[in-house]
This record gives structure tokens, C-alpha cells and sequence, in this order.
């Protein structure tokens, strides 16, 4: 048995990998699936060209990864094209030494012309210069969360949800088992091998192994707009910079990225001066993106690693570090998986697996290039029945089969409340059908933090029609609905 | 046309401010870019539901006397009870019955069956001064109306018992239907027999008043409900929900009518630039008469908000607060003394959402315009 | 593409306005069909929505969005996104382009079973064609000074199908100091019905004709609309949608009317059978969204009629030709109920509203005159003559 710690894109991912080596696996998640890292990117499945002049190794592994995530998890995937763009001097002098960079990593780039580029890209700046196609898509990372979930499931596989490993046994030096918290109540796992996945957190997991991993966060912004103003990923062709990629999401398109130093784990509260300032970087290729309306802003954090203080380690890449600790401080059995992007999750996995599995002694190579995942049920809808949340069509029929998961997997996984009005007309409605389920004071405590959530996202990005979003908001909910009164009479 | 006021709005503090200076003799033309957000609301009037803590304040004008006196706006501590029963009066002549105002406020129920006070309310909405036990009668495909998870928590709340029941559908019914569809339907012939039937035909719990979600019918729901009440021999009456909100239609149809009967012309278009004295709008048509903006607050478009935190007034363009460290929910104006009069529930420093007193700030700064209007009027010896 | 057509705040104040909403239980309402159909499509592969045809076009949806949204607009893309029968692609071929329709088609008389072989509603009758024709004065001298010179839009309805009221719109301008000249010449339409019928690309192309034969009208100082329609798409779909400013700025009669002599006002004044006749007013739906509501009723009072009532429906049904199709027969009847409820209690002589249409239809329901108020004021104008005469 296999513990493995965060379920994210890695923990999961590597989790998936160990039960194909029919290694039994348990996945302990302390929040919502993907509440770190891997449930705030961008949704841009890399081709690699991103990377061509940056990192060649990151460029490889990406034009490899991006192949077999279409052939592994096609219905995560939207395959858009992927453009990009030089609009200035800059991009222009770049673009040589990029093609170059390209075709060293065998990434495949066509050139297309101004006029296609402008009618597949409508509201593009006219200062484009040169455009390219390359092979990037969308990747729809709550969607493969969610497949690589009911996989290891029907595998046999553990996922926990809301419960936290608080200690890692040992016997002679080596792995015995964890102490799993849930619903306030402690149980001891067995294990021979424990993963650390926690993604900006692996540091903090990292001291149950008495080691210290040496972290680099950065914060990230991202911003949505309401509607698909643009039906495929567009780069910037400049370095990699701050507010380059645009990615259409569902209904919506998101802005990506800033990168900003921080020290905590947790993604910090957008503001409307970085907002603006991204927004500004995003007006260079879609100039009318002043006048798009704006849905909301989030911050997603990077775990990027430094090293592990104690002792040498073994890079693998500058993208990703797979971290023995038995070889940085002797603690045997115990694994971290540190850095790494969404669209390399499952080479991330297979090399994890690869040291976990030789630790173990079990020969099996990894097969996760080939085995392809398989959609869950639900992800076919049948009827949605009355509506719930009107702006992403979600109607009682998507939501009751769901009741008993946690309100965060709820939305993510039906799109409920995720739209433009940000639950203004359907958080109470979605709310009321888990009442009966959840209890009363669960249920209100759940729309309490939804409303919060959402408020972060909408407040920083306040202005034209989304202000007027925000104040409807306020409207309906601090008026006919009266949430910020809920309380017994008397109390 | 020979005008004495021109209100730019159509709001409920633009209609009200019209009204006022109607029934003083006025000529009024409304000028408005839209046809206001009446229908966002289920029409009840609130004073002060809540204390800053989010406590309900049963008691509003107590409450509001006790504070240290604010300095806007103008007039809410002083007239206050004649104000709400002049609203109450305008309403009546309008064909809106309205659950009497007193010294008190009254508990409503929300869609998600918690109670919070309220002051003023027509008589459709379910008020009541003490919880007891209440039948909620939910309607399929009305998502916001979930009659069980409603007694889960009005149970919770209240300790009082709270029953519930469905109705069936009529044949005529959809999927797709919101409580704006039901209401029409129960408006057209046949609707209001078939849910009379429907509801002959079932047994109702011996005590509690039949709650309804708010869809009793647009033009008819007055005295549909009494009707009701008369055959079923109990108290029906419904809860607002949130928009579609058919109380507001409501309380819009009978206002705008009431107003159209009254001579008053509504002239659309946007407001370019306004004067003291005059209106110029976007197309080059003017309107000249005394001004007074009831343009509303963010939502309803009256102050807008750029990016950099900016809120400007839509009309005037002048700023009215700065930057991102203000409250963006207590932005607005500081008085209604300006040379262009604002009247309207942004009043600077004050949360209408969170203390449930739009109501309130809406009566006063009207009442605080129109008594400047009228005083202006007699000076100059304008008006009819 | 349009500003605004993505700022949808889903707060439903559209919803809350669509007349046909309620009054037909099917219709999606303008939320689903406009913004968020707009929304799904942007990504791609969504089917269009039954119903989406029932759209009167009367806009007074867009006049309810707070942000902007181009929501009848995006309805008419979504029309112009849906394959109809090809009978009914025909016969909408046809009614789009009503000034053909109004030259060459004769429809009064059409039997009823060829009515419902082309679409065409057997419960609206159809008008009979009157074509404008000029006719010197008989109202006698300007009342004034000469006040400049106007062109009067003959638009395709009036026409067709009223020539009178172009007459007599014409003579009034000219009683009031107006130099008159009919525009455009030809056969022309301004796009509306185009547009209505999901074919925004004809619809400007119309315009584009039209504004070309107008254009040469280079001295006259405003343009005067008979029909609120055409007004307001003279005014706002055609500088907003197609690109084309008209050449000279653009008012309806109704409003030009309130800039008569005091002279005239006085005159009718003096007509005192008037009093106690009761009239109501009906603004059409374009016209409350393009200019408001109420001039009809100020009209009305000056023309000495003391007894005015104005109509508490936001459409009539008519649309345009939307009361002629046989799929829309029942909403244009359910639609203009309400007005005949109110007109049985009103129980008025005479209605007054800016479209022939409308006027058209109002009257087949309610039974009662129903006129353009340039018809009210010449009739009275020649009350006020007939009094005077020795």
C-alpha cells in the first residue's frame, strides 16, 4: 500500500500510475479535488512552444505529454489550435530564435498568414506581425481530475476527501503507516511507502518527514471573461512574460498570468491595481478587451522547487524534482513530487512511480502513456431538468445524482454557480436542494463561504458591467434573500 | 411641452419624486435611459432591519433615534412616520394594498425560509408579527422555492412547524417556466380556476397560512389572493423571491399607469448632459425644467466604476468617490443639496444591502427634495 | 462585432418586459434566446431554440437591459440562424420586403385556403391597398412664417396601403409653414420588416437603397416619419447596426407636431364637440423604445380632445407584419386583448396610434377608429373649418 499525500494533478496522477503497476494506493486530499495548483491554472495544454527557447527539456517533454494526454483523456481535452503571435519589434526579433528552438524540440510550427490569423482570431490587434500554429489546446483540468478520481476508484484505489495526514510512521527507518484525521477522528493507514503531492503545500508535508524542502512560490493571476471572445489559445510570440496567453474555457476566456513572489501556500487575494495591470498586458493583443466584460480574478500559486536543504538531490528536469528522502535524510519510504505544470502531470507520475516502485522492489513499468481513461457516467448528461444555474445551463438533473459531494467538487464538476452572474440568481437554489442533505446549518455555512469565495473573484475586477454584476449581487442576496441575517430568532 | 420638473429615472425614487410633485400640482416629464429596476425587487419597503451586527431590529425608528444623529440625509429622523404613510396612501390610490405601516417592523420569509423584518410590504407579501406555524406550497420547476429545504430552515429558526406541499402541473406548463410564467398563466383565463381546483381538492393541514411562492398572477394577484383566502378560509399570501420578481412588475404596471393617467410623459433616452435647468439628451433633444437625477447607484447605472476604482456619476461625470480603499457598497452621494438634486438609496456611508434600510433613504431624500422644490415653487410662483 | 453583447447581468429586467412572454407559454423569453443562446453559439455547435421566430422584435427588451445587450439583435441573428419551411421562407421573403409587397402582392381577398398554403393569418384581415398621391392644400395658407422644409418618409406601409395619411400629414406640414417634399421617391423600404424577419444582411441592404435615394434630397432640414418603425430604425438601426447615418436628422410626426403654430392649437381649440369624446392612445413599442411615451396624449389634449386615455399595453401584436403570418396569429390575438379589455371599459370613439399596422390591427380587434394622429388632427382641423364656414 501506497499513501500518497494532495489530490492534485501529481497525487492523483502518480496514484494512477501505482495502480497500474497493481501497487493498491490510498489518496488523501485534505479539501476539494484540485483545490491548489491544479484547480487554478490557466487550462492551456502546452504544445511546448512555450518553452523552445526557455527550456528545451520542458519543450520535449511537453510536445510528448500533449500527444498522449489527446490520446489518454481526449474528452479533458478541447482540441482548439493554438496561435502565436508577435505583435511588436520584440516578438518579431524573438520569432528567429524560437523557430529555432522549436524545431530542435520537434515541435511543429506553420506559419499562417495575417488575414487567417485575423479571421480566426476576431478583435486580434491589426498590429499582428507574424502568427503561428502550433499544437496547443485546452485542458480541462477539473474534468480530469475528476476522470483520474472514478479511475483509480473502479481500480480499486482510495481517494479521501477532507481528511489530512497528521503523522507518518516508521519502523526501522522505513515507511509503516500514516495517521489519517477525518471528521475530527484519527486512524493509522498501513503503508510501506508514502508520496508527497501537496503541490505549495509540499513543504509543510515534507516536515512529517523531518525534511525541508526549499520552495520558491510565486502567485499567478488570472482573469476571466464572460464569454468566449476568443475560440482559441493565443501566445504572445515575445519571451515568456506576464499576460501573454489567452485560453477559451467552456463558456469563458481566461487571461493568464502574472508571476509574483510570495510565502504562503495559500493563493492570495487578487487586487484590482494587479488586475488592471494584466488586463493592460492582455489590451496589447485583444485591444477591445477593455470593453469585455469581466467575470472574475484568481490567483493560482507555483511550487517551484529550490532543493532540499539537507542533502543532494537529483534533478530531473528544471520543470519537476522527484525528492527521495530516504537519500536526503534517511527517512525511507517517503517521496516528494515537487514543481512541474499540468500538461507533464503524467511523465511527473511515471517518474515518481518509476523510484517508488524500484524502492518497492515491483518491477512493472508504467503504463499510463497508453491505458487511455475512461469518462465517468455522469459526465454524460442525460436531462437537466429544471434549471438551476441559468448561465451554464445546469438543472436539478445534473446536480441531485451528486448531493453527496462536497460543495466545491459540486460546482467544479457540473459548472453550477461558475458563470457569469457568479451565483447571484442560483447559489440559493443550488443551496436549497442540498439543505435536506447536508442539514441545515452545514448547508448555510456552505453559502456563506460560497458567497465569500466569489466575492474574492468579483470585488478586485469590480468595474463597468461587472461592478453592476456586483452590485446586483449585493442587492439580491443582502435584500431579498437576507443571507448576512441568517440566525435563529432570538439569537 | 411646457414642463415644471423633469426626473431623470424611473426607479422607485424617480417614480416617487414624480408622484410627489405630481399630486403638488406639477407638470413632470421622466426621462429615463431604460425602464428602470422596479422588477429586481418584490416590492416591500424596508426602514432598518438590521443592526450593524446583522441583527434584526424590530423597533427601526428606536433604533435610528438612539444613534448618534447623522448628518445625512436630511430629514429621516424628522417626519419619518408621515412619509411611509403617504407612501402607503399613494400606493392604495394606485391599487397596491399595503400591510399597514406602524411604529414596529413586521418579519417576513425569504425564498430560503428564514425570517427578517421588513417595514412596509403590500399586502400580498406574507408579514406577520410573531412566527407561527405556515404551509409552503411549492410549484414544480421553481427552483427557487424548495419547500422542503424552506421548513428545514424556518423550522430551525423559529421552533414554529412549517408544512409543506406541490402542486401539480397544468397542462399548459414547461420546463422552462419561472415564476414570471406562472403568474401570466394564472392571469390568463382558466389559470386561476385550475389552481382553485387543485387546491379544493386537496386536504390542508388544520393550522398556518398557505405561503406561496411570489406567482399569484401579474394584473389580477390582489384579488385572486383574496379570493382564495375566502374559499380555502385561511390567510394566503406569498414570498418574494429573487428576479424574475413579480411583486416589482407589479408595483411597475400600477405606478407607470398611475403616473400616464396623471399626464405624465416618459421620454426615453440617455441623459448627455445635464443642467440645473435643463436636459440635453444623447440624440440632441432637450428637456427643460428643473432637474433632479434618480439615475440609482452602481446597479442602476447611475455611478459608474472604471477600472482604476474610479466611481463617476453617469449624468454629470463628476466623481463621487476614489480608489480602492473605499467601500465600492457604501459609495454615493454625501447630500442632496447640489445644484442638480440626487435622490435615491446612495446616500455616502450607508450599506442599504446589509442594513435593509434602502427604503428608508429612499423616502427621505425624495421627501428632502420635494420639500426644496415645493419651497422653490412658492417663491417663484411656478407650478399649477 | 456590437459593444455590450456580452455584458448580460442575467438579472431578467428583459424578462420582465417581453410581451409575448405573457401571453405565450412556449416562448423562451428574450434572456434564453438573445444573450444566452449568443453565449453557447460563441462556442460553438448550438442548435437555435423553438419559438425563437415568435420574437416581435419590439425591442422593448433592449430598452429593459441595464448593460446594453443588443438583446433583440442577437434574437434576430438567432432568427436569421434557423431554416423554416420552405413555404415559409417564401412567403417571409416576401413580407421582408413589404414595399415590393406592397406594389406587386395582392393579398386582401386571398382565399382561405390559400392563406394557410402561403402562411398568411386567417384571423388578421389584410390591408387593401391606397397609394399616397400628392394633392395640393385644402387646408388653406401657412399659419405662419415658412419654418423650413421637411421631407415626409412614405414608408412602404403608408404607401401601399394609406395614402391617405400621407396627404394629410403633408397638408398639416404645410398648414404649419413647411415646404413638403415626399421621400424617397420609388420603392423603398428603411429595412425594418427585414430585420424583424431574422434578415439583418437584407435589412441593411434595403437601408443602403434607401439612404442612397434620399441622399439626393440635399435641401431639406428634417425628416418626418409616419411610423414608428421606420422612425426608429431610421435612428438606430441604421446608424448602430448598418453603418449609415440618414442624411438628415430624423423626426417623427408626432413630435414635429408639437412644434405647430399656436395659431393651429388655437384654432382646434375652438372646436367644441370635442370635449367629451373619448380617445385613447397607443404608442407602438418602437416608438416607446426610440422616444418615449406620452406625446400621443399631449397630442391628443391639444386637439381639444379632454377625455384621453393612454393604452396600458407595451404591443399591440401587430409588429409589423408579424400579424399577418399564421404561426403568430394567436399571440398578435392574445397580444392586443389586453387593449381591446381596456378599450371595452374605456369604451373610446377613437384611438390614436404612430403606425399604420398597428392601426390596422388595433382597429380589427377593438372595432374602434384607430388612426395615425396626423388622420385625428386633419379631421379636426377640418371640424374647426366646417365651424368657422358661414
Amino acid at each position: 500500500m501506497v499513501v500518497v499525500i494532495g489530490g492534485g494533478s501529481a497525487g492523483l496522477g502518480v496514484a494512477w500510475d501505482l495502480l497500474l503497476r497493481q501497487i493498491p494506493v490510498t489518496v488523501v486530499e485534505s479539501g476539494p479535488m484540485g483545490r491548489g495548483t491544479s484547480g487554478r491554472f490557466h487550462g492551456l495544454l502546452h504544445s511546448g512552444a512555450r518553452y523552445a527557447v526557455v527550456d528545451p527539456v520542458s519543450a520535449e517533454q511537453c510536445r510528448a505529454e500533449n500527444a498522449r494526454l489527446r490520446h489518454i483523456a481526449p474528452s479533458a481535452i478541447e482540441a482548439v489550435e493554438g496561435y502565436f503571435v508577435s505583435v511588436d519589434e520584440v516578438g518579431e526579433s524573438y520569432a528567429q530564435e524560437w523557430l529555432k528552438g522549436a524545431a530542435a524540440a520537434n515541435i511543429p510550427v506553420e506559419e499562417v498568414s495575417r488575414d487567417r490569423v485575423l479571421e480566426h482570431l476576431p478583435g486580434l490587434t491589426p498590429d499582428v506581425r507574424q502568427s503561428f500554429r502550433v499544437h496547443d489546446a485546452v485542458l480541462e483540468g477539473f474534468k480530469l481530475l475528476e476522470m483520474l478520481t472514478t479511475n483509480i476508484r473502479s481500480r480499486g484505489g482510495t481517494v479521501l476527501q477532507e481528511a489530512s495526514v497528521t503523522a507518518v510512521h516508521t519502523v526501522n527507518g522505513r515507511v509503516s503507516g500514516v495517521v489519517v484525521r477525518a471528521d475530527g477522528e484519527d486512524r493509522v493507514i498501513p503503508c510501506d511507502a508514502v508520496i508527497n503531492a501537496g503541490g505549495p503545500w509540499a513543504f509543510q508535508v515534507a516536515q512529517l518527514f523531518q525534511d525541508h524542502l526549499d520552495m520558491q512560490l510565486s502567485s499567478g493571476l488570472m482573469m476571466i471573461y464572460a464569454n468566449r471572445m476568443v475560440p482559441h489559445v493565443v501566445n504572445r510570440l515575445a519571451p515568456p512574460g506576464d499576460g501573454d496567453i489567452f485560453v477559451p474555457h467552456g463558456n469563458t476566456v481566461i487571461l493568464g498570468t502574472t508571476e509574483v513572489p510570495q510565502n504562503t501556500a495559500d493563493p492570495v487575494e487578487p487586487t484590482r491595481r494587479e488586475a488592471q495591470y494584466l488586463q493592460s498586458l492582455g489590451a496589447q493583443l485583444f485591444p477591445e478587451i477593455v470593453r469585455w466584460r469581466v467575470l472574475r480574478a484568481f490567483t493560482g500559486v507555483r511550487p517551484l522547487f529550490q532543493g532540499s536543504s539537507l542533502a543532494p538531490h537529483s534533478r530531473v528536469s528544471r520543470d519537476f524534482t522527484v525528492v527521495d528522502h530516504g537519500a536526503t535524510v534517511g527517512f525511507q519510504g517517503a517521496f516528494s513530487i515537487v514543481g512541474g505544470k499540468w500538461t507533464t502531470f503524467r511523465l511527473m507520475a511515471e517518474r515518481t512511480g518509476d523510484a517508488v516502485a524500484a524502492y518497492l522492489r515491483v518491477h512493472v513499468p508504467s503504463t499510463t502513456a497508453d491505458v487511455v481513461l475512461t469518462p465517468p457516467e455522469t459526465q454524460k448528461r442525460q436531462h437537466t431538468g429544471a434549471l438551476v444555474c441559468e448561465c451554464e445551463t445546469v438543472g436539478v438533473g445534473d446536480l441531485e445524482p451528486r448531493l453527496s459531494e462536497p460543495l466545491a467538487d459540486w460546482r467544479t464538476r457540473t459548472w453550477w454557480a461558475m458563470g457569469p452572474c457568479q451565483g447571484t440568481v442560483c447559489a440559493h437554489r443550488g443551496i436549497a436542494l442540498r439543505i435536506p442533505h447536508d442539514g441545515v446549518l452545514a448547508a448555510l455555512q456552505d453559502l456563506r463561504e460560497f458567497r465569500a469565495e466569489r466575492e474574492r473573484g468579483m470585488r478586485p475586477v469590480a468595474w463597468g458591467d461587472n461592478a453592476r454584476q456586483w452590485a446586483l449581487n449585493h442587492a439580491v442576496t443582502g435584500q431579498t434573500l437576507a443571507e448576512g441575517a441568517v440566525r435563529k430568532i432570538g439569537d | 411641452m411646457a414642463t415644471d420638473l423633469v426626473v431623470v429615472g424611473r426607479g422607485p425614487a424617480g417614480l416617487l419624486l414624480s408622484s410627489l410633485a405630481v399630486q403638488a400640482g406639477a407638470a413632470v416629464s421622466v426621462v429615463a435611459d431604460g425602464l428602470g429596476t422596479l422588477p429586481l425587487w418584490g416590492g416591500q419597503w424596508d426602514f432598518r432591519s438590521y443592526d450593524t451586527d446583522g441583527a434584526p431590529i424590530t423597533d427601526p425608528y428606536a433604533w435610528w433615534r438612539a444613534r448618534e444623529p447623522h448628518t445625512s440625509p436630511p430629514g429621516v429622523t424628522r417626519g419619518w412616520l408621515a412619509y411611509w404613510q403617504h407612501l402607503a396612501a399613494l400606493w392604495t390610490e394606485m391599487g397596491i394594498a399595503v400591510n399597514p405601516p406602524g411604529p414596529n417592523n413586521q418579519w417576513t420569509v425569504t425564498p430560503l425560509g428564514h425570517l427578517r423584518p421588513t417595514y412596509l410590504a403590500p399586502s400580498w407579501q406574507y408579514t406577520t408579527d410573531k412566527p407561527s406555524p405556515v404551509i409552503f406550497v411549492g410549484v414544480p420547476g421553481l427552483t427557487d422555492f424548495v419547500p422542503t429545504a424552506m421548513a428545514r430552515v424556518y423550522e430551525w429558526a423559529t421552533g414554529a412547524t412549517a408544512y409543506t406541499m406541490m402542486l401539480e402541473t397544468p397542462p399548459a406548463w414547461r420546463e422552462t417556466w419561472n415564476a414570471l410564467n406562472w403568474a401570466w398563466f394564472l392571469d390568463a383565463p382558466g389559470g386561476q380556476e385550475w389552481l382553485m381546483r387543485v387546491l379544493r381538492g386537496r386536504s390542508l393541514p388544520s393550522e398556518g397560512p398557505l405561503l406561496f411562492p411570489q406567482i399569484l398572477g401579474v394584473d389580477h394577484a390582489q384579488a385572486f389572493i383574496a379570493e382564495l383566502a375566502k374559499t380555502l378560509s385561511r390567510r394566503v399570501a406569498e414570498v418574494p423571491l429573487p428576479p424574475v420578481s413579480v411583486g416589482g412588475i407589479r408595483v411597475q404596471r400600477r405606478w407607470d399607469r398611475w403616473l400616464r393617467h396623471h399626464a405624465v410623459p416618459f421620454i426615453s433616452g440617455r441623459v448627455h448632459r445635464a443642467e440645473p435647468d435643463q436636459v440635453v439628451l444623447a440624440d440632441g433633444r432637450k428637456v427643460t425644467a428643473r432637474v433632479v437625477l434618480a439615475t440609482g447607484g452602481v446597479l442602476g447605472g447611475g455611478l459608474l466604476v472604471e477600472a482604476d476604482g474610479t466611481v463617476r456619476d453617469a449624468v454629470t461625470g463628476v466623481a463621487v468617490s476614489f480608489g480602492e480603499h473605499d467601500d465600492l457598497a457604501t459609495v454615493g452621494y454625501l447630500e442632496t443639496t447640489g445644484p442638480i438634486p440626487v435622490v435615491g438609496r446612495m446616500v455616502k456611508g450607508w450599506n442599504p444591502d446589509q442594513y435593509g434600510e434602502g427604503g428608508a433613504m429612499i423616502l427621505s431624500t425624495v421627501h428632502a427634495v420635494h420639500q426644496r422644490l415645493m419651497r422653490h415653487s412658492l417663491e417663484t410662483g411656478t407650478w399649477r | 462585432m456590437w459593444s455590450g453583447v456580452d455584458a448580460c447581468l442575467k438579472c431578467t429586467l428583459c424578462i420582465t418586459q417581453c410581451p409575448v412572454v405573457s401571453v405565450n407559454p412556449d416562448f423562451p423569453g428574450p434572456k434564453a434566446l438573445g444573450p444566452e443562446w449568443y453565449r453557447q453559439k460563441q462556442r460553438g455547435g448550438v442548435a437555435t431554440l423553438p419559438h425563437v421566430d415568435d420574437c416581435t422584435f419590439c425591442q422593448l427588451c433592449e430598452a429593459a437591459c441595464p448593460v446594453e445587450v443588443p438583446i433583440a439583435h442577437l434574437i434576430a441573428l438567432h432568427k436569421a440562424a434557423a431554416t423554416p419551411p420552405l413555404r415559409i421562407r417564401v412567403r417571409d421573403g416576401i413580407l421582408a420586403r413589404p414595399h415590393r409587397a406592397a406594389r406587386w402582392t395582392r393579398w386582401a381577398g386571398t382565399s382561405r385556403v390559400m392563406r394557410k398554403v402561403g402562411g398568411i393569418s386567417g384571423k388578421t384581415s389584410l390591408p387593401r391597398p391606397r397609394r399616397a398621391r400628392w394633392s395640393p392644400s385644402s387646408l388653406g395658407q401657412p399659419l405662419g412664417p415658412c419654418q423650413g422644409r421637411v421631407g415626409l418618409f412614405v414608408d412602404c406601409y403608408s404607401a401601399g396601403y394609406d395614402g391617405e395619411v400621407v396627404e394629410q400629414a403633408s397638408q398639416l406640414l404645410t398648414l404649419w409653414g413647411f415646404n413638403v417634399t415626399l421621400m424617397p421617391q420609388g420603392s423603398h423600404c428603411c429595412g425594418a420588416a427585414a430585420y424583424a424577419a431574422g434578415k439583418p444582411q437584407l435589412a441593411e441592404r434595403e437601408a443602403r437603397e434607401t439612404w442612397s435615394a434620399m441622399e439626393r434630397f440635399q435641401d431639406v432640414d428634417f425628416l418626418v416619419t409616419l411610423n414608428a418603425t421606420c422612425d426608429a430604425t431610421l435612428r438606430d438601426e441604421w446608424p448602430d447596426y448598418f453603418g449609415i447615418e440618414p442624411p438628415m436628422p430624423v423626426v417623427p410626426f408626432d413630435e414635429m407636431a408639437l412644434r405647430a403654430p399656436q395659431e393651429f392649437w388655437n384654432r382646434l381649440g375652438r372646436v367644441s364637440s370635442s370635449a367629451e369624446v373619448r380617445i385613447m392612445t397607443h404608442t407602438t413599442c418602437r416608438g416607446q423604445v426610440a422616444r418615449g411615451d406620452g406625446h400621443l396624449g399631449e397630442l391628443a389634449h391639444r386637439a381639444g380632445f379632454h377625455r384621453v386615455e393612454p393604452s396600458d399595453a407595451p404591443c399591440c401584436g401587430a409588429a409589423g407584419a408579424y400579424a399577418f403570418k399564421i404561426e403568430h396569429e394567436d399571440t398578435a390575438q392574445q397580444l392586443v386583448a389586453r387593449l381591446v379589455e381596456q378599450s371595452s371599459h374605456v369604451r373610446p370613439q377613437g384611438i390614436f396610434t404612430d403606425s399604420g399596422t398597428c392601426a390596422l390591427h388595433i382597429e380589427q380587434a377593438t372595432q374602434v377608429k384607430t388612426r395615425h394622429p396626423a388622420y385625428w388632427l386633419y379631421r379636426q382641423y377640418l371640424e374647426y373649418q366646417k365651424g368657422e364656414a358661414p
